[in-house]
């Protein structure tokens, strides 16, 4: 089955999606396996890095400073930034994901030397959040607390993503867990999800595997919800502060994404989507396709677009 | 109340595989248990031979020491895995239920105790009486309190709705029953999962609907219980000794924190449990500075769930040196011991099923298993192996070096103290026996005892003076502490506006310096100085009172008593300032302030305002720590004083009954069972001093 859902951009930016959650939730692990590759460093103790701005693009790498200056770094020094120094860290990468929205991978809430003053400003430029919680210990009043505190600044698109889904040890505690996370929430996400990361990203080509790790439903929806947002957009979240109707910033840019699903009955014996093997690792989430009518408007949008320092 | 008595117990089918494994550890232990039988054995003797009111003493020491039970409490966030390790460290293998969602909603104490015996009675609930649940919905306890001063209307208002909507339900539940239980106890014989479940899982809130509604099912009582005691045997553990698991912080049913928190103060020793995924988050640090008020020492980390790992040998050094950086940096505590372990292999082992690990779990135990494995592992059989490898001997031994040295020790020597008071005095009154002729030696006795009631009184006052004069100058010092505090902090906050203006104020890293930190640091040296003072002048003012009745005995029986060594009474322990370590608005540099800042903005009294909120908000905090505080202090020193005094009455009654006329046959008799009497007494001064000293 494809759907095809063509897209006039309402807005003059593309959906930013902000990952959140607690430290060690799993956000990095989910940016890994949107973007089909693990760019950022990864570490058992809490990642400490300021926020990651990724758009779509030729990759490089910029720190940006609070007055808005950039400057150009490798991925190898990224760890010896300056927290306090650096606002955030642009990032480029041609995942397909990107075609489609920005990704903010934040840091990690209750994390004692992560100050929330160092990523609280950047909240303002956000449009949505996926909200990664550990299915062990999911959803502790610090979470309830500070999702209280930050969810009127979205767009309400808001996903709960149970990560690590695969520690609950049998399907009675998995229904346990999201039915207490049902209630607990109720309201206060658009959906819920559960995800056995690491088991999606090793699911590579064979589709059952990526079906039960939860990730097919979860990335069917993601897309389905960012086309959507920016097809309808309402609201977009904060106001923007590009100039208005300057011709520069009203390039179109169309998408179109086809969410495709093998036939549950042939899907083991096929070997999905040769047409698509393009230039990324086998890790890449093979079920979203998104065709670019026309590119992004610059490889490397101005500064300006993210605020003026 | 009618009470199933159809429960089974099924812990008694045990298992055979787990004695051989589980006394790894507790070697320190064993040895203070060695020594705390000789200690009551040697009571036992003395008391055999010494007069009435000097037995009675000794009953009154042995009775303290078979109560004396040395209490562990587990503390973490929900779901750390509290409940499993409890289970655990007492050697019944997932004994306590536990769930996907935290559900553990009351202290849990497990008293475990040497030997095979079942207890008579095996478990012991206590419901809350109508005044608890009152107070529970008027103040929301102590972090509604926190809540409401924090300005967070509807938090504080969340938690009297989550505490009257549960009242509501059990009071539907239990229909007319409701009433009768409050404050009452239910007691069993015997006890299993089940009826654990009915008293202290609070279960899943949500799924009490119509057709769920089975009267006897899990959570029945739980939401009205306060407490659970649970007596069990443990053919491996030494000593007795009560575990608690407490329900966990950062719930977002925010009564468990509450009971959590409440518990802290019943254990010198705290495990703070955290999750190798995700250890030592800004909750875990709270708790950990909650507890470290009441001393460093005491504290042990257990990083639980490295099972989860998915590569423990490079995983736990890092997360080892992460937790241990930021407790520096942070804390400023450099010598907290952290473990690793997980309760769910120390589980697996103890029910010998280990063969069930699941596939993860077994990858990183071996993965674990090659790195730290030792040369006599090979003599080990597997089970014994993944015990080793769960960290509980480990932290067994952690725990008992801690439970002896700072509990423990303290206590038997105090007991041997007061035992060689009573025997060292007996060695007097036998002495004043013989020589009761010695007419150098007479005395008017109404006098001895009138001049004995002066001393006393006399010194207790002196004592009850000066330590006051100590506590003035304590509380003058804290007022002041506080005073530079709240003067500096709106000072800087002057500035700070004067310089970026309100809007972009809190975004600044500014408010670092109202950090309540600095007034904790002020304080509680002040309180140290206070408790160094009080400790010394209190040990002079027992050394006056001793040597003054020293002094008296001589006047009254002569040269006779020149032998008797009267031991000087240990001061106090000064308590810890734990109320330093309570949670105050200030402490939430992050959301908190947020909130505070955009209500405020734009007003230029805010200084004014800032200055009063400091004020409130510590003001609780400074009321406990002046009064409430020291008043158990100086209440603690009298008594230890007056303790001491009613001892000495004692034996002064004693030496004073003795008779003065003795016939020649009698004495010669006399003497042969005084000979037995003073080598016991002579034996068992040898057994106390060195515990003593």
């Amino acid at each position: 089955m494809t759907s095809q859902i063509a897209l006039e951009p309402q807005q003059d930016h593309k959906p930013r999606v902000a990952l959140l959650g607690e430290f060690s939730s799993g956000k990095s692990t989910l940016s890994n396996l949107l973007l089909g590759e693990a760019p950022l460093p990864m570490k058992v103790t809490a990642t400490r890095l300021p926020p990651v701005w990724i758009s779509y693009g030729e990759p490089a790498a910029y720190a940006v400073s609070h007055d808005g200056t950039e400057r150009e770094v490798t991925l190898d020094d990224i760890n010896d930034l300056c927290l306090t120094d650096t606002r955030f860290i642009r990032l480029y990468r041609t995942a397909d994901t990107l075609q489609v929205c920005d990704l903010i991978d934040m840091p990690g809430i209750s994390d004692p030397n992560m100050s929330v003053e160092n990523w609280q400003p950047l909240l303002a430029e956000i449009d949505c959040v996926i909200w990664c919680t550990h299915a062990t210990q999911a959803w502790r009043q610090s979470e309830a607390a500070m999702w209280d505190e930050i969810s009127a600044s979205t767009n309400g698109n808001n996903i709960l993503l149970v990560t690590q889904f695969d520690k609950l040890k049998n399907e009675f505690e998995r229904a346990r867990v999201m039915k207490r996370l049902k209630i607990e929430t109720k309201g206060k996400f658009e959906e819920i999800f559960s995800i056995s990361l690491l088991q999606a990203i090793e699911a590579g080509d064979d589709f059952s595997i990526w079906e039960k790790s939860g990730a097919a439903g979860f990335i069917d929806h993601l897309i389905s919800l960012i086309l959507n947002t920016s097809h309808d957009a309402p609201q977009t979240g904060p106001e923007s502060q590009e100039p208005v109707g300057g011709a520069s910033s009203s390039v179109i840019v169309e998408h179109v994404a086809e969410v495709v699903q093998d036939d549950p009955s042939i899907s083991d014996m096929q070997i999905p989507d040769e047409l698509d093997q393009a230039d990324v690792g086998y890790v890449r989430p093979r079920r979203v396709r998104i065709k670019t009518k026309i590119r992004p408007r610059t490889p490397r949008p101005p500064s300006r677009a993210v605020g003026n320092g | 109340m009618k009470i199933d008595t159809r429960i089974t117990r099924a812990i008694d089918q045990g298992n055979g595989m787990r004695a051989e494994c589980l006394t790894s550890g507790l070697e320190h232990l064993a040895e203070f248990a060695d020594r705390v039988e000789t200690v009551e054995q040697t009571l036992d003797e003395l008391a055999g031979v010494v007069g009435d009111s000097n037995a009675k003493s000794l009953q009154r020491l042995r009775k303290q020491l078979a109560e004396f039970e040395p209490s562990v409490t587990l503390l973490g966030q929900v779901k750390s895995g509290k409940t499993a390790l409890v289970s655990a460290l007492a050697g019944w293998p997932d004994l306590l239920p536990s769930d996907v969602n935290p559900w553990t909603s009351v202290v849990t104490s497990l008293h475990v105790r040497p030997g095979t015996e079942h207890p008579e009675i095996a478990a012991r609930f206590r419901f809350v009486s109508e005044e608890e649940w009152d107070r529970l919905i008027l103040k929301g306890g102590r972090i509604g309190e926190l809540a409401g001063r924090a300005g967070a209307e509807s938090d504080l208002k969340r938690i009297q709705s989550q505490i009257e909507h549960m009242r509501e339900k059990s009071r539907r539940r239990l229909g007319r029953q409701f009433e009768l239980l409050m404050g009452q106890t239910h007691e069993y014989e015997h006890f299993d999962k089940n009826l654990l479940e009915r008293y202290i899982c609070l279960g899943d809130d949500f799924e009490v609907d119509a057709e769920h509604h089975d009267e006897t099912v899990q959570g029945q009582f739980a939401d009205i219980t306060r407490s659970a005691d649970l007596y069990l045997n443990s053919p491996t553990l030494p000593f007795r000794m009560c575990l608690r698991d407490t329900p966990g912080v950062n719930d977002t049913f925010m009564m468990r924190e509450q009971v959590t928190i409440g518990a802290i103060r019943e254990s010198k020793v705290c495990v703070v449990v955290l999750s190798a995924s995700q250890a030592l988050t800004t909750v875990d640090m709270g708790l950990i500075r909650l507890i470290s008020n009441i001393d460093t020492r005491e504290i042990i980390i257990f990083v639980n769930r490295i099972d989860e790992l998915t590569n423990p040998v490079s995983q736990i050094p890092e997360i080892e040196a992460s937790v241990r950086e930021t407790l520096r940096t942070h804390l400023e505590v450099d010598d907290v011991e952290v473990l690793f372990g997980s309760a769910y292999w120390a589980n697996k082992a103890l029910a010998g099923e280990i063969d069930a690990l699941g596939d993860k779990s077994a990858t990183a135990l071996l993965n674990w298993a090659e790195f730290s494995i030792e040369p006599d592992f090979d003599t080990r059989t597997p089970q014994e192996m993944v015990w080793e490898l769960s960290g509980l001997p480990a932290l067994l031994r952690s725990i008992s070096s801690r439970v002896v040295d700072k509990v423990g020790e303290r206590f038997l020597q105090k007991t041997a103290m007061s035992a060689m008071n009573v025997a060292t005095a007996q060695q007097a009154a036998n002495t004043v026996q013989i020589d009761a002729n010695d007419p150098s030696s007479s005395c008017d006795r109404q006098d001895l005892k009138l001049e004995f009631e002066r001393v006393f009184q006399l010194n207790l006052r002196a004592l009850e003076n000066e330590i006051e004069a100590i506590l003035s100058d304590f509380r003058d010092r804290a007022d002041r502490a506080h005073a530079t505090f709240v003067t500096t902090a709106s000072q800087s906050l002057v500035k700070q506006l004067e310089r970026y203006g309100s809007e972009t104020f809190w975004e600044c890293n500014v408010l670092r310096e109202c950090n309540p930190e600095s007034l904790r640091i002020l304080l509680r040296s002040a309180y140290r100085v206070m408790g160094t003072r009080i400790q010394s002048t209190a040990k002079a003012r027992y050394e006056t009172a001793v040597s003054e009745i020293a002094h008296l005995l001589h006047a009254g029986f002569g040269d006779v008593v020149e032998g008797i060594q009267i031991g000087v009474p240990n001061p106090a322990d000064i308590p810890p300032p734990a109320m330093l370590g309570q949670t105050i608005a200030l402490d939430f540099n992050d959301s908190w302030w947020a909130s505070w800042w955009r209500r405020m903005r734009g007003q230029r009294a805010m200084a004014n305002h800032f200055e009063k909120l400091i004020t409130s908000e510590t003001q609780d905090l400074m009321g406990q720590l002046k009064f409430e505080q020291t008043e158990a202090i100086k209440t603690d020193a009298a008594n230890i004083l007056r303790a001491f005094l009613d001892e000495q009455r004692d034996i002064l009654m004693e030496l004073m009954t003795r008779p003065s006329n003795t016939s020649g046959v009698q004495d010669l008799f006399l003497t042969e069972t005084e000979v037995a009497k003073r080598t016991t007494i002579e034996k068992s001064l040898s057994v106390f001093q060195p515990i003593a000293a």
